[in-house]
């Protein structure tokens, strides 16, 4: 190394704009950046909140396609027996050579019921059962085609009819926000007037921590960021939690066609920051994509390792619970024979020997 | 041809009108002035005033105290936009009533609002609906004891629910399953008039299509909201209240702050996009529904909760006694409403 330094100042001048010593590994994160684009990136985001709050439309608007082509609303009397059902759809989007694989839960059936006590115990469990797939192959033999598929985020709708949170959504952020990370998101912003919104807002956070609920936080704009990403960032995070309005419908406004909803009084402009909080919810989503991800890994994930792997017990596979739990309970008699026997073992051995230093020694 | 209270007073009134009706009397002869029966009732009323009882059910958050401040123009709720910081949701339901006299006109009237804090706001609902069924049949419980007396006063304080508004949800899809509930078990015990809240949340068309369903809902699960078909006497009647019943339930906004647009004051509210006007029937009903509550079936409401369901209790209620006789307080404590 030292010789090819020497032969570039020989050389007095170099095609280069390469200062002595430079040894190139700077260029390590466009190689990964590169990597990353080939590959393409996976992000699962959960939307919970009861029906009617505009959760399909918000996020047709937020990612400006349809994923829900065939969707059926039903009546009141077909929702009597339905329970919380859990329903993913995946999408490959693809914007200037960067690929997109975005999977959204959806969670139809929540919070229906009259006695909604029991509606979310199967969200936590999907949850879960990503963590644990993904514990499984993380742990396993062949870990080239590792599956993403653990949740990196979960909206959460609020209604924007009540004067705060509801004991529901108390009782149901308590329970994931040690799991995933939460986003509080008023639904339906345009039936809110602007002082009503921010009395909401402020409500809200109140609630919040008077709960103790553990919602995602914006990370805090790097110093060496430019003063631009930096206010950004600011303003992110002052208006949390984000109120939006989504719409799929092209109106024409002031001359131009705008994404919006026609009122007789007016149309609210879902694009426009003074009638609703959407952009600032799509830029922070599509900014933090990155750290939605590694939180998700570093923190939420760790943190069922570490409390799956002392739990002990098999590492589930895609396997039914039912064959697992006999598999282990065969395991264990089997362990318990075993063991059984080498007592046993020991046990004759020290009969015999202590039967020979009473006799003396046995040929 | 229906006997019902209704139409006794119907025909009592076009056989006043002077005409020399065909409902089989003797042609008068001259004038002797019985029509002026209409203006001693009037100016009866006008001194002794008239009770008013509306009860609003629907979860938090849904205007309900708004619009009912909206609707009679006068604070009658405290509990408005401005939410009190320690305001909690109780655990139970609860019944709340407050009374106001307001006039018009000289006219006098002693409105009572029923609030049913707690309605719909747990997680689990289940027979949330009960303390408000209570609430109902104590007080025909109450006319009844007045009423069955030896003395009995000169006007019986009347606390019976009239009208029973009760609030949906603006969700875009569907009735929720407790609001079906609600309405199939009370629609037989209280007039109850569904309309659909905070109904700026939807463009004409999505409204225009979510009243559609749940009509077709309400239909479907035989819930009779009122005004009732069963209780139209005549052709008039059946005529004006099937132009009501195809309107319900009324989309409204409430307002209690006033805004100035294209020279006029007006109730409203104020947004980035514009000003919803709870008057303009192009932004929604409310002028409808005040118009349909209020300017016409306002003594109607009185008469269906006292000749039908209040009947409707009090024959029940005497056949399980056996017999008329006055029921002592004991016997009501331990009667199972």
């Amino acid at each position: 190394l030292a010789q090819s330094y020497k032969h570039w100042n020989d050389q007095g001048q170099f095609t280069n704009p390469e200062t002595p010593g430079y040894v190139g590994f700077a260029n390590l994160p466009n190689q990964v950046h590169r990597k990353s684009v080939k590959k393409g990136f996976e992000f699962t985001l959960m939307v919970v909140g009861e029906s009617g709050l505009g959760k399909s439309t918000l996020i047709n608007s937020l990612f400006l396609t349809d994923l829900y082509p065939e969707r059926v609303i039903p009546g009141a009397a077909e929702k009597i027996e339905r329970t919380v059902q859990i329903e993913a759809s995946t999408v490959e989007i693809e914007e200037r050579g960067v690929k997109l694989r975005l999977t959204v839960v959806d969670t139809p059936g929540y919070g229906d019921a009259i006695n909604s006590q029991d509606c979310f115990s199967t969200i936590i469990s999907y949850i879960d059962d990503q963590f644990e797939r993904y514990l499984h192959d993380e742990s396993g033999l062949n870990r080239r085609h590792i599956v993403d598929n653990r949740v990196h985020c979960c909206f959460y709708f609020i209604s924007p009819l009540g004067h705060g949170l509801k004991p529901l959504d108390v009782q149901f952020m308590k329970a994931i926000h040690n799991k995933v990370n939460v986003v509080p998101v008023i639904a339906k912003a345009d039936t809110l007037t602007l002082r009503e919104r921010e009395r909401l807002k402020r409500r809200i956070l109140d609630e919040i921590d008077e709960h103790g609920i553990k919602i995602y936080h914006l990370p805090d704009a790097e110093s060496d960021e430019d003063e631009d990403f930096k206010e950004q960032t600011r303003i992110l995070k002052a208006s949390i939690p984000f109120a939006v309005v989504g719409s799929n419908q092209q109106i024409e406004a002031k001359g131009k066609k705008v994404r919006g909803r026609l009122y007789p009084w007016g149309v609210v402009e879902v694009e426009n920051p003074e009638h609703n909080d959407f952009l600032k919810l799509r830029t922070m989503l599509i900014t933090h994509m990155q750290d939605l991800q590694e939180v998700t890994q570093d923190l939420h994930y760790e943190n069922f390792r570490s409390d799956r792997l002392k739990r002990g017990g098999r590492l589930k596979g895609p396997e039914p619970e039912e064959m697992d739990k006999d598999m282990i309970l065969q395991e264990k008699e089997a362990e318990l024979r075993r063991m059984q026997e080498m007592i046993a073992k020991m046990q004759a051995q020290m009969q015999k020997q202590g039967d020979g230093e009473g006799e003396g020694q046995h040929v | 041809m229906a006997n019902t209270p209704r139409s006794r007073v119907n025909l009592l009134s076009k056989a006043i009108s002077g005409t020399h009706s065909s409902t089989g009397g003797s042609t008068l002869l001259g004038y002797i002035g019985i029509d002026t029966i209409i203006e001693q009732m009037r100016k009866k009323t006008m001194k002794t005033g008239f009770d008013f009882n509306i009860m609003v059910v629907g979860h938090s958050g849904l205007g309900k105290s708004t619009l009912v401040n909206t609707l009679f123009k006068s604070q009658v709720s405290r509990r408005s936009a401005g939410w009190a910081r320690d305001e909690k949701i109780p655990k139970t339901v609860e019944i709340k009533s407050v009374s106001h006299v307001i006039e018009e006109g000289g006219v006098k009237m002693k409105l009572t609002l029923v609030d049913t804090p707690g309605f719909g706001d747990q997680i689990n609902n289940d027979n949330c609906w009960e303390p408000i069924s209570k609430f109902i049949n104590e007080q025909y419980e109450k006319f009844l004891k007045e009423e069955v007396n030896i003395t009995r006063k000169k006007r019986i304080p009347d606390t019976r629910v009239h009208c029973c508004l009760y609030f949906i949800s603006p969700t875009g899809h569907s009735l929720r399953q407790l609001d079906i509930e609600f309405m199939k078990r009370l629609s037989h015990s209280v007039n109850i008039i569904p309309i659909i809240a905070k109904a700026d949340t939807m463009t004409t068309e999505e409204r225009q299509e979510f009243k559609q369903r749940v009509r077709k809902e309400l239909e479907m699960s035989g819930i009779e909201f009122y005004p009732q078909k069963e209780f139209d006497d005549d052709m008039e009647d059946k005529s004006d209240n099937d132009k009501i019943r195809e309107a319900m339930p009324f989309a409204v906004v409430g307002s209690d702050k006033e805004y100035q647009v294209n020279g006029k004051r007006v109730l409203g509210r104020k947004t980035a996009w514009g000003v919803v006007e709870v008057e303009n029937p192009n932004h929604c009903e409310f002028a409808q529904l005040r118009d349909f509550l209020i300017r016409s079936h306002l003594q109607d409401l009185k008469e269906v909760t006292h000749n039908i369901h209040y009947e409707t209790y009090r024959a029940k209620r005497l056949n399980e006694n056996g017999g008329l006789h006055p029921i002592s307080s004991s016997d009501t404590q331990e009667s199972n409403l």
